[in-house]
């Protein structure tokens, strides 16, 4: 199996489950009131699509805002929305590495990456992305491949 | 070098997508089940002073209603066909029938003759004593093919923003019901809200208004 030399990740819609639920709950709403002849206010209706639309682009530009990217070296961390923040952090100063997962985001198959830095005295903390274990396990790779170099 | 603080959760945020939610659901569910809340015709209609009453009986013309929640009442109707739903009413010329409609959303225009032309949904119409309603929805459509004649039409509960135009009749205004005759002279009535009532070639105003002029032989303003 081809190993990979670089994974990267960034948060996953599934942390904004709460959110699509509610674009769920107006959009069936609105179709129930439809069907049942009921009069549907134009105003409140209006309201609702622009509530969908938008928070939809608000998730999307959201998960863009932190992005993180493992390679032999270093775990880097972009962040920002138009102007871009790029941290990169070496391996050697990692020390340990955790994954957070609640009842909910081990259903859904998302969670939180705690990683343990050296020298900076705190933990960073990947929130909400895909598959943390896999992510957890090729970091925990890359820095015990860079340790034993 | 740059320091990453752990994301904090922002309650704030939480709530403020909370609350637009909550603004935008509860009107949708509540315009479907309970009532209207349009927040320009609504809240005009209802910010709007109607501070005089009045009792007018005076020439017939044409207006265009366009409301909801009426009620109008169809005394005489002849020489007409009514689509209601998907059946089609026909009234002869020879008959005089009642018809009833029971909330109705829509337009209706009154016309010299007097006949109308109706088009809306209504939840329930009476024909020939008959009740009319949609088992499947809340409302039935209603439409006049051509216009509706009859002897006389009443409608309840509704509003004319402006009306002018000039006529004769017999105006009462006021608590204390002040009689005006007017003849052949030109009136204009500012936010009316009350009843209807045309027969014949006359039309009966009872209600509010906001205010009145009267141009001609002698020039009135009521305000």
């Amino acid at each position: 199996m081809e190993e990979r030399d670089e994974m990267a990740t960034k948060r996953s819609r599934k942390g904004y489950l709460p959110i699509y639920l509610m674009n769920f709950v107006l959009l069936l709403t609105i179709i129930l009131i439809i069907t049942s002849g009921r009069p549907l206010s134009k105003l409140a209706t209006g309201g609702a699509i622009i509530f969908i639309i938008s928070s939809s682009m608000a998730i999307e530009t959201h998960r863009s805002k932190d992005i993180y990217r493992v390679n032999s070296d270093f775990l880097i961390h972009i962040h920002g929305y138009f102007a871009k923040n790029t941290r990169k952090i070496p391996l050697i100063t990692i020390s340990d590495i955790s994954v957070e997962q609640n009842v909910w985001q081990k259903l859904l198959g998302y969670g939180n990456i705690i990683i343990h830095i050296y020298s900076e005295g705190y933990n960073l903390k990947i929130i909400h992305i895909s598959k943390p274990d896999i992510f957890g396990r090729f970091l925990e790779k890359k820095v015990n491949d860079k340790m034993s170099r | 070098m740059e320091y990453y603080k752990p994301e904090k959760k922002n309650k704030t945020k939480t709530l403020l997508i909370i609350v637009a939610f909550a603004i935008v659901l509860i009107p949708l569910i509540y315009y479907a089940f309970v009532g209207q809340f349009e927040i320009t015709g609504g809240i005009v209609s209802q910010n709007v002073e109607r501070p005089i009453s009045i009792d007018a009986e005076i020439g017939l013309t044409e207006i265009e209603i366009d409301e909801k929640n009426i009620e109008a009442r169809l005394m005489g109707v002849k020489s007409t066909t009514l689509n209601i739903g998907t059946q089609e009413f026909e009234f002869s010329q020879e008959e005089s029938s009642l018809l009833l409609l029971e909330s109705f959303d829509g337009e209706i225009t009154i016309e010299k003759g007097p006949s109308s032309q109706i088009d809306g949904s209504v939840e329930r119409a009476i024909v020939r004593g008959i009740p009319i309603t949609n088992r499947e929805k809340n409302r039935i459509d209603i439409t006049t093919q051509d216009k509706a004649e009859y002897e006389s039409m009443t409608i309840s509960n509704v509003t004319i923003r402006n009306l002018e135009y000039e006529t004769s009749g017999t105006i009462n205004i006021g608590e204390q019901k002040s009689k005006i005759e007017i003849e052949n002279e030109n009136i204009k009535v500012n936010e009316f809200g009350g009843e209807i009532t045309i027969q014949g070639d006359k039309m009966r105003l009872k209600g509010k208004i906001n205010s009145m002029s009267i141009e001609g032989e002698n020039s009135i303003s009521v305000a």
